[in-house]
């Protein structure tokens, strides 16, 4: 075999071992294209007993920042990030150091800024290799193209240094602040790069009126539009793509934003409020999963993505809407397996007569997936008379569960009073939950499968717990459950609210603030 | 020609056994046999966590729970008060009465409502006047609690 061979096999092997996620590294949000929010490897992150040892050793906060409202991703010794002042950042992963930035000149920002996902830089980004370079790819608003508002672009760095390898046209399009002009954006949308294709999410700038969403593709190789592949959520508008599309095998997988705002009728096409498979290959309508009818649409976006999960009864693919409920639904059919809290809903889907509530409130954060277990900010049994009360909560939901063992534990986390979203997403690593608070806090939280719990709570927080313990006993869904150990509650120095997720690479946790600051803790003493 | 066929067989049989070695490497055990279900509290389970709720339930009758949600003076000095009912799942809850009309709103689980010779099934979603005064019992017959949300308006 010649060099080249073995070379190629090498690349191959790296390739798949990247897709399985067994590599030293987080190289994309949620680690893997499942958005499972999951390290595989085991390091001192996964044993309890060595979290205690998580201590801060550095902060970077560049100069002119603002937020941080995209997560870090890590790859190869480096740190990749954008900040909200419009520049993309690449730090040593163990001093923190810059090692290069982009651009070196006008910043990437957009003209519109009406919330955090329209300053700068809020998509993060993915390690991947293009024409045979390590790389690294992100979306962001640039005014240099279009009518110079910030149309909404993809950008490949080469990771090492920094130099474009190259920027596709305009895939969000800003074209004025009229009721009738485009003003597209990416947003919080990541990237996904699946079958040699750069899939992004488009949603909106400001909503007033909201836009059509989309899902884009490019070609990986170029960046050059793919034009066979073609979603659109509505024939008029709405339906957008807030967060980040889930690959698996050959499924594309999104969520999808409300339809109603902006809309006097239905659109004829309306894949709003939807949990939808695509086809990777033309953007195609595979199966839709729309809970929440045109009727009862008051703004519960479906902000948190699609979750992909492997699990001992199927694949699913698992989310919640920010509405409180979360679904479960069959991955090759969409057939719903479950809904959270359950309901004659979970069969026919919400009626306008059920009493159900679906506005804009604040479930919006992806949920984590380990084995048969996902863990999210979900409204939790009470969500129909108590719809905040999940807000500063973790469930954790057996997936392949009956109804009711569907609660795994449910933990109050701590350092969340500081107004705002409580939550950032969680990730875990075998059983350790790692979770940002609005308080700037980081929280380690263990599943009593491998720390024993505080003790037991009830799964509806507001049924005094002896009468709790009398109707487990008797199979219902209200019952005892654990109310897992805190291993660890960090306050990081000086930190503002956390939007991001913690990313785990080997003993080091990567977790940015809103107030501009990137930390990372090691667990080795 | 053989060399080529040999080098490519035992270059996918590397590469199958990289493939291998690296999904090994990442899970040492199932993550599906890690997440096997927990066991369940024991009946005489005393070891509650600290966790409160904010306005928990409390019991107002047998098999029934009641907290209030909001409460206010109206015109004419009438008391409003919102009031969450909820009977365990698959439970019959005490005859009760409430200190003025009121209008009932299923909000979670079905059953059936009694007051004197009338009853009336309850579904989700489904609003029930209630007379002042009137006593009334809850049933629910599901695995869901049955809670309903009561506007009542007392004199």
């Amino acid at each position: 075999m010649t060099q080249r061979t073995y070379a190629k096999i090498l690349t191959v092997f790296a390739a798949s071992c990247a897709l399985v996620g067994c590599s030293k590294s987080w190289p994309m949000f949620r680690h893997n294209t499942a958005r499972a929010g999951r390290q595989s490897d085991r390091s001192r992150l996964s044993k309890p007993s060595e979290v205690a040892n998580l201590k801060v050793v550095w902060t970077f906060s560049p100069s002119g920042a603002q937020g941080f409202y995209s997560s870090p991703i890590v790859h190869d010794g480096r740190v990749y990030i954008g900040n909200g002042n419009g520049v993309f950042y690449a730090l040593n992963e163990k001093t923190g150091a810059v090692v290069w930035q982009y651009p070196s000149g006008t910043p990437l920002t957009s003209t519109f800024v009406c919330n955090p996902s329209s300053y700068g830089i809020a998509s993060s980004a993915v390690a991947t290799r293009v024409g045979g370079k390590e790389a690294v790819i992100f979306g962001a608003p640039d005014q240099a193209s279009g009518a110079h508002l910030g149309d909404g672009h993809l950008i490949a760095l080469n990771a090492e240094t920094g130099a474009l390898i190259w920027e596709s046209p305009a895939v969000a399009q800003v074209t004025g602040s009229g009721p009738n002009d485009l003003h597209e954006q990416i947003g919080y949308s990541s990237p996904l790069v699946f079958h040699d294709r750069v899939y992004i999410g488009i949603a909106d700038h400001c909503d007033n009126p909201i836009q059509n969403g989309k899902v884009m593709a490019v070609h990986l190789s170029d960046g050059t539009i793919d034009s066979a592949f073609n979603y659109v959520s509505t024939s008029t508008r709405g339906g957008g793509i807030w967060n980040s599309p889930a690959g698996h095998d050959d499924d594309l997988f999104v969520t999808t934003g409300n339809t109603a705002n902006g809309n006097v009728s239905q659109p004829a096409v309306n894949h709003g409020l939807s949990m939808l498979r695509l086809n990777k290959d033309n953007g195609s309508v595979v199966w839709q999963h729309q809970p929440v009818p045109y009727v009862l649409d008051d703004d519960p976006d479906w902000a948190a993505g699609a979750v992909v999960m492997e699990t001992s009864c199927g694949r699913v693919v698992t989310s919640q809407q920010k509405d409180g409920w979360a679904w479960s639904v069959d991955s090759h059919t969409g057939g719903v397996r479950w809904a959270f809290p359950t309901g004659p809903w979970a069969t026919s889907g919400f009626q306008p007569a059920d009493g159900t509530v679906h506005g804009d409130t604040d479930y919006k954060r992806p949920g984590a997936a380990w084995g048969n277990v996902y863990v999210g900010v979900v409204g939790g049994l009470d969500t129909t008379t108590n719809l905040s009360g999940g807000y500063t909560q973790l469930h954790a939901l057996n997936v392949c569960a009956p109804e009711n063992r569907r609660v795994r534990w449910i933990k109050d986390v701590p350092a969340t009073g500081g107004g705002g979203y409580p939550l950032g997403p969680p990730t875990i690593s075998h059983g350790i939950v790692y979770v940002g608070t609005n308080e700037g806090h980081l929280v380690v939280i263990a599943d009593p499968k491998v720390a024993p719990p505080s003790g037991w709570r009830c799964s509806d927080p507001n049924v005094p717990l002896p009468t709790c313990a009398i109707l487990g006993g008797l199979g219902s869904v209200v019952r005892l459950v654990p109310d897992p150990v805190i291993l660890k509650d960090i306050a990081l120095p000086g930190a503002s609210a956390i939007f991001g997720e913690p990313a785990l690479v080997g003993d080091r946790v990567f977790i940015a603030d809103t107030g501009g600051k990137v930390f990372m803790l090691d667990a080795d003493p | 020609m053989k060399h080529r066929v040999f080098t490519f067989t035992y270059g996918v049989a590397a590469l199958a056994a990289g493939i291998m070695f690296c999904q090994a490497g990442c899970r040492s055990e199932s993550e599906q046999d890690e997440t096997a279900l927990l066991a369940e509290a024991r009946p005489d389970e005393t070891n509650f966590s600290s966790s409160t709720a904010k306005n928990p339930y409390k019991e107002v009758a047998t098999n029934l729970l009641a907290r209030t949600v909001f409460e206010t003076t109206g015109p004419n000095g009438i008391k409003i008060e919102i009031r969450d009912l909820f009977v365990p799942p698959g439970k019959t809850a005490e005859k009760v009465s409430l200190p003025g009309p009121a209008i009932l709103e299923v909000l979670s689980g079905d059953g059936k409502m009694t007051s004197g010779e009338k009853s009336q099934e309850l579904r989700i979603g489904m609003t029930v006047a209630v007379a002042q005064e009137a006593a009334f019992s809850l049933e629910s017959r599901d695995i869901e609690p049955l809670v309903l949300r009561a506007r009542v308006f007392a004199p």
